[in-house]
């Protein structure tokens, strides 16, 4: 069978470029998306014996030996990865914080009982007996710090640099100056933007940038980085 | 580290660097504005589970639009085979410095996907990968799990039904 293949309409590559090149999703979507995802990547821990499950218990599960137990929604408020956990996340990938709440009422027994191995949650159902407060509530989405969304442009950036796509990465540079003209992560949107720059071939953007680069941050680590990616290629 | 302490780390170090396209992914393969967060969600959780069969030495994006392609089909089939609705409210962000020539490249990209409706799961999901993505057609055909010469005979009849719905909707416009 002949593999040859009907080539599409120049009209119609060109609108599939414009497709190819459609913005960003929303950063409040990805950093929502993103959180949901780390929540349910841990879940499966949470059935394995190890030394999470104290933690856990600490964060406020209170259950007594053969309390009715009330989970509410799914139990788990997967949702509840707070922006400071999602910085902690972002900043140092290997050293995963999720805080796990879990909503329970439990009837308030005469005396509580010595803490016991956690009893397997029941499907909700209503309870009879006085119920003491919930354990703090928690809105079941997150919401972003501005650190989240800085990191999360800033790795737009270096993501959309790692695929060659230079115009995508300094556009993401510019949402970051735009939003953030002073933020924590300027130092290294300012380079990304130098090397999208150059790798563009504007090299006297480039340069401008990177001199003004020099300036506000003459001790920076990038600016290897930075010198390197306006470096005139040898014999010129 | 174990092994898979280590897959499962390199994949959370990987795989936020393709939420959005994910997201742009799922949308191209028919599924409505409302519901790709969900599906997205759905395929990096099923990737998470499947880890089994992710190699870190290879392109992760392969690998999950082969799971992202099941997961629309397995939706699609769960629908009786029932188109989702394209016309959905959608947020749409972008940084052109013109307004116009955001709103026309809107206008193109939502004849892209209109155009993309008139296929069916399985030649939209190779002319996605294939001639949007630019994907390798035998690359394609190994992460949808199909012989290369079906992979190459539905990216013909996509690509003809596509031409044939692109041409009506851009002539449809300037009329």
């Amino acid at each position: 069978m002949s593999n040859e293949l009907q080539p599409l309409s120049d009209a119609a590559l060109q609108a599939l470029s414009v497709e190819r090149a459609r913005p960003p999703a929303p950063d409040e979507e990805l950093l929502r998306l993103a959180a949901r995802l780390e929540a349910s990547f841990a879940l499966p821990e949470l059935a394995q014996p190890s030394t999470s499950a104290p933690t856990v218990a600490a964060k406020g599960l209170r259950l007594a030996s053969g309390a009715k137990v009330l989970l509410f929604g799914a139990g788990l408020a997967v949702g509840g990865l707070g922006g400071a956990q999602l910085q902690a996340r972002f900043g140092t990938p290997r050293e995963v914080v999720i805080e796990r709440r879990i909503e329970v009422r439990v009837p308030a027994p005469p005396s509580a009982p010595p803490a016991t191995p956690l009893p397997t949650p029941e499907a909700p159902r209503a309870v009879d007996a006085p119920r003491p407060r919930p354990v703090e509530a928690r809105a079941p989405k997150p919401s972003p710090s501005a650190i989240d969304v800085e990191r999360l442009l800033i790795e737009q950036a270096t993501s959309a640099l790692s695929r060659g796509q230079g115009e995508q990465a300094l556009a993401a540079c510019a949402r970051h100056a735009e939003q953030f003209p002073a933020g924590q992560l300027a130092e290294e949107r300012e380079s990304l933007a130098i090397r999208a720059l150059a790798a563009l071939g504007r090299g006297d953007e480039a340069r401008a940038r990177a001199a003004a680069f020099r300036s506000r941050f003459p001790d920076s680590l990038l600016l290897e980085a930075v010198n390197a990616a306006v470096a005139e290629p040898a014999g010129r | 580290m174990s092994t898979r302490a280590t897959v499962q780390q390199a994949f959370r170090d990987a795989y936020r660097q393709h939420l959005s396209w994910m997201l742009h992914t799922v949308r191209r393969l028919g599924v409505s504005p409302s519901d790709a967060e969900d599906v997205a969600h759905d395929v990096f959780s099923t990737a998470w589970k499947r880890l089994d069969t992710y190699a870190p030495d290879r392109p992760m994006r392969p690998w999950l639009f082969g799971i992202a392609f099941r997961i629309v089909s397995n939706r699609r089939a769960a629908r009786g085979g029932h188109e989702e609705l394209l016309q959905d409210f959608e947020t749409v962000t972008g940084t052109a410095h013109r307004p116009d020539e955001f709103l026309e490249g809107e206008r193109t990209r939502q004849h892209v996907l209109r155009a993309l409706e008139t296929l069916s799961v399985e030649q939209r999901a190779v002319f996605v990968g294939a001639d949007i993505d630019g994907a390798p057609i035998p690359e394609l055909a190994e992460s949808l799990e199909i012989p290369v010469n079906t992979a190459y005979s539905r990216l013909r009849l996509a690509r003809q039904r596509f031409q044939t719905a692109f041409d009506g909707l851009q002539n449809g416009v300037r009329t």
